[in-house]
């Protein structure tokens, strides 16, 4: 056996476990690449077939990178490009593989790939995953620096290793000190974004009607609010140009907090969708440290949210929001052309209503008694897309109807914008919290008036109630089939949902405040650079300490620890017999002893020569003895002269 | 005071008495490049992780923290108590290959990938199980004849992660004893007192000697009887244990091998060919002696008497530290 053959296995082993979670992320060649080369190459160790040369080898090497830098242009240079710029390395490596520092490499490049998943999911599936890639990784450094032994005990220095390493990590997890913000702005590093964008045109809430990543949880204080008014506002669109509407930008913040009754306090873990935008329920009273609450009611995170986050919210469900009088007149405005139709027939529809209250119920009433339809599947709407919408298709998803009930509105001189969020969510029975999804995403309305401030107005009840009210036929179709396989699934999932968001809003949620709450909690006070310093000091010598205690006991050995307990257990043994009188001289053996007491008390010959055999064997014979340690201290314990 | 007295040289020599156990005087550990190399690429890990503020490459980064530091622990636990019994070395000729044999115990736990070497020299890596008894074999070219005594035994370890190097640096009080390397040349042992050739060797033999190898025929094997001289062939074919005769084993005669004697000018080559002609009469069972410039060893046969006349001849003219 070569040393080819007892490291390349393992080797190319690890590369495949730490690669294994970003198969999604990389483009078929890649996988493609890396299968054909590792496959060759592990063939070619029981085949001897031919293994490139250092001309060929740099070849693929130059032809690999030059097709990740095909595949990923400069514009998407970003962390996908640089995991397959490491996966096509990690392909060609084994062929370069021949000394231990070559080997040594190719580990380290194995760590390095397991780390660069973790910047893209933090869930506790990724967490145990990089805990088992670390270890099968470990084993493998371990194969590597041994001359030999089989997988089994690598398996088992290495799970020795990790075991003894987990401490050590919680601790450091700890009282690392967490810092707020970050060193750099590495706006190049985004993620894609999911969710909402900052434009909203027809299909752009359609399109997430089939996602069902989730997009944040929610878990009330107490029990949760019905589900008409789970409406989790988001984002404000008020300008229109007569295509889409666009997000409120410079919004000033908010200075009075609105009136209103029915206070709720919950908390939001928000799934990373790389905007400013933070979510709570409709109407936010309270804001994160970390984020402002602006004058049209939404909350502006000060930097992107690129890591999931947990904050703490107070809403009140009824409410009255009122306006400041100059920012008003902007609600009116739309542009001074297209979509005739429109404006025409909400002049028509409104009729003779004067008041704001009439004019919504009349518009509502036009669209729940004409054949409006809601679909998934609306038809392209052309250049004027509400005057196609309303006297032409008439099918359509929230965003359509929202988009059309504010221009409307507007055309009456009604202040009105478009607000993009979430409605509902899915319960979760075994977290009691709820679950959205970005299926759940939703456009609605807000009209303005004088007394009563921004009202809440969701035209799509008017044509899909059941939207609002939470009984969709999926449901229902779900609470029926309880025995079924898909019930239990269902409940599988609910129930990892449940140790997963847990798991996610104290590990995730952990940072500079939660730290600063722990540490207060242990009566270390911190807040300052000063504190911080002390705060890593302290790690440090923590760490120093734990080390060193773990030291003292590893290193006194198995063989000590066992030659204690053998003196301690005969020490004992002769206390129980010189209570009855019975001495060893200092220069009598033990079988000598033994023979003493027999002569003495024939009663106990028997023990005694278990014992004395016992410990003749366990002192003087140095090799192990099974079980006869435990055997010894039993008869030891039970002995009763 | 005579014990003080040789507690204070020994603590002044430059040897280490054997036996001696590892400690953490004796011990060193610090990152190889492969480790230095790592914990820069933690670094990095780490930079990054306070940058995204992300917690789970902070935990990556922690565990490979610990495991870095539990595996220097590890590291230097391969060599913490391991105890050096005794050392031996079977004497080689000049030229080869010295082997030095240590005894080690392992203080009831196995050990792995343990390092040996002497300065300048390939390291054996060995496995050591739990027991007190594990022979290591180290090997030192022998260049000259003499004792020779290694420089430093270095022993080392970078199991189980390969990211730091432990070792201690020792001088065993341990030599190997190096005959001169033989050169052979014609043996003949003439009947004159002066040989007409390189020769070095009389006898008082009056008659006329045959060659050296003059096989003339089997005996029965008796106790005592050199092992050498077993016919191995006649063993093999089921014959029974015999012996091969020799012309001068019936002679009685005894061979005076003298230094002086010998034509060359050099000494080392005159103890070189004087280790030969030992080699050989030894061989032929004959009772030879050996006259040094300084020491005249009496004749004598058998193994002990080769040994001690090669010893001899290994040390002659060193000094006495040597000896």
């Amino acid at each position: 056996m070569t040393d080819q053959h007892r490291y390349m296995p393992p080797i190319i082993g690890a590369l495949v476990v730490a690669i294994l979670p970003h198969l999604t992320r990389l483009p078929f060649w890649v996988i493609a690449w890396c299968a054909v080369m590792w496959g060759y190459m592990l063939l070619s160790l029981h085949s001897g077939w031919y293994r490139p040369g250092k001309w060929l080898s740099g070849t693929l090497t130059i032809t690999g990178l030059t097709g990740v830098f095909l595949t990923y242009n400069s514009y998407r240079f970003g962390p996908d490009a640089f995991l397959g710029l490491l996966a096509v390395m990690a392909a060609i490596k084994p062929f370069e593989t021949r000394s231990h520092r070559d080997r040594m490499i190719v580990v380290f490049l194995a760590y390095f790939i397991v780390i660069t998943g973790l910047f893209q999911s933090e869930t506790l599936l990724m967490t145990v995953y990089m805990v088992i890639s670390v270890f099968i990784t470990t084993a493998t450094l371990v194969r590597i620096n041994r001359i030999s032994g089989n997988y089994r005990a690598d398996l088992k220095q290495a799970g020795r290793i990790v075991g003894q390493a987990i401490p050590l990590m919680v601790v450091l997890f700890l009282v690392f000190p967490r810092i707020e913000g970050s060193f750099f702005n590495l706006s190049r590093l985004n993620m894609a974004h999911t969710g909402f964008s900052d434009v909203l045109r027809p299909g752009s809430v359609t399109r997430l009607a089939e996602n069902t990543a989730v997009a944040f949880r929610a878990t009330f204080d107490d029990p949760i609010p019905a589900k008409n008014m789970l409406y989790w506002r988001g984002i404000v669109f008020d300008r229109f140009d007569g295509r889409q509407w666009h997000a409120a930008e410079g919004v000033p913040l908010l200075w009075h907090h609105p009136e209103g009754e029915a206070s709720v306090s919950y908390s939001i873990n928000l799934e990373p969708h790389n905007r400013h935008w933070l979510f709570a329920l409709d109407l936010p009273r309270t804001s994160p440290r970390w984020a402002n609450l602006r004058a049209d009611y939404t909350l502006r995170a000060y930097r992107p949210v690129r890591r999931a986050v947990n904050y703490r919210m107070t809403s009140v469900t009824d409410y009255r929001a009122r306006s400041p009088r100059e920012t008003i007149d902007k609600y009116r405005l739309l542009p001074p052309q297209g979509n005739p139709l429109a404006r025409e027939l909400a002049v028509r529809v409104a009729g003779n209503a004067q008041s704001v209250e009439e004019k919504v119920d009349r518009l509502m009433a036009f669209f729940r008694n004409r054949d409006f339809t809601y679909t998934l599947q609306p038809p392209p709407l052309g250049d004027n897309p509400i005057d196609t919408f309303v006297t032409r298709t008439r099918s359509g998803y929230c965003e359509h109807y929202a988009s059309a009930f504010a221009y409307m509105m507007r055309a009456l001189d009604v202040p009105a914008r478009v607000v993009g969020g979430y409605l509902g969510g899915e319960i979760n029975p075994y977290g009691n919290y709820l679950v959205v999804r970005q299926s759940n995403a939703h456009a609605w309305v807000e009209v303005w008036e004088k007394n009563l401030g921004w009202k809440r107005v969701d035209p799509t009840t008017a044509v899909a109630p059941e939207r609002v009210s939470g009984d969709t036929g999926d449901n229902q179709a779900r609470d029926t089939a309880i025995n079924s396989l898909d019930s239990m699934i269902r409940i599988v999932q609910l129930r990892w949902d449940a140790v997963s968001t847990a798991w996610q809003k104290w590990f995730t949620g952990y940072s500079f405040e939660q730290q600063q709450a722990l540490l207060k909690r242990l009566g270390l006070a911190v807040g300052t650079w000063a504190g911080t310093l002390k705060l890593l000091a302290a790690a440090l010598i923590l760490v120093i300490l734990f080390t060193a205690g773990f030291a003292v006991y590893f290193f006194i050995t198995t063989e000590t620890r066992r030659n204690d307990a053998v003196a301690r257990g005969y020490r004992k043994f002769l206390r129980k017999l010189s209570r009855r009188g019975i001495e060893k001289r200092p220069a009598q053996g033990p079988a000598d002893f033994a023979r003493e007491v027999c002569r003495k008390r024939p009663d106990l010959a028997e023990t005694v020569d278990e014992i004395t055999r016992l410990y003749i064997r366990l002192r003087f014979e140095k090799m192990k003895q099974g079980n006869a340690l435990s055997r010894f201290r039993k008869a030891v314990g039970n002995f009763r002269p | 005071m005579k014990l003080l007295l040789r507690k204070t040289s020994s603590r002044f020599s430059a040897y280490d008495r054997l036996p001696l156990t590892l400690d953490h005087r004796r011990i060193y550990i610090f990152p190889n490049r492969h480790g230095l190399l790592f914990l820069v690429v933690l670094g990095a890990m780490l930079l990054g992780a306070v940058n995204y503020n992300n917690n789970l490459a902070f935990l990556l980064v922690f565990l490979l923290g610990g495991i870095t530091l539990v595996g220097l622990l590890h590291t230097y636990r391969n060599l913490y108590g391991l105890r050096l019994a005794a050392a031996t070395a079977e004497p080689v000729f000049a030229g080869q290959q010295a082997e030095f044999v240590i005894v080690v115990d392992s203080r009831g736990r196995p050990r792995q990938a343990i390092g040996w070497f002497f300065a300048g020299n390939r390291p054996v890596l060995e496995n050591l199980g739990p027991g007190d008894n594990a022979r290591i074999r180290i090997g030192l070219p022998a260049e000259h004849r003499g004792r020779l005594r290694p420089d430093r035994l270095t022993v080392f370890s970078r199991f189980p992660l390969g990211l730091f190097n432990t070792w201690t640096v020792l001088k065993p009080d341990i030599s190997c004893l190096i005959y001169p390397a033989p050169v052979s040349g014609a043996l003949r042992l003439s009947p004159d007192e002066k040989t007409d050739d390189d020769s070095g060797a009389t006898s008082r033999a009056a008659s006329d000697r045959p060659g050296v190898d003059d096989f003339q025929g089997l005996k029965p094997y008796q106790p005592g009887h050199l092992i050498g001289h077993i016919a191995w062939k006649a063993l093999s074919r089921g014959r029974g244990v015999f012996v091969k005769k020799f012309m001068a084993e019936h002679r009685g005669d005894t061979v005076l091998l003298d230094y002086d004697a010998i034509r060359a000018q050099d000494p080392e080559t005159r103890l070189s060919r004087l280790c030969d002609m030992v080699i050989k009469v030894s061989a032929m069972n004959l009772e030879y002696g050996i006259r040094l410039p300084d020491e005249i060893i009496a004749p004598g046969k058998g193994d002990r008497h080769r040994d001690f006349c090669l010893k001899r001849l290994a040390l002659f003219g060193l000094p006495e530290s040597d000896q």
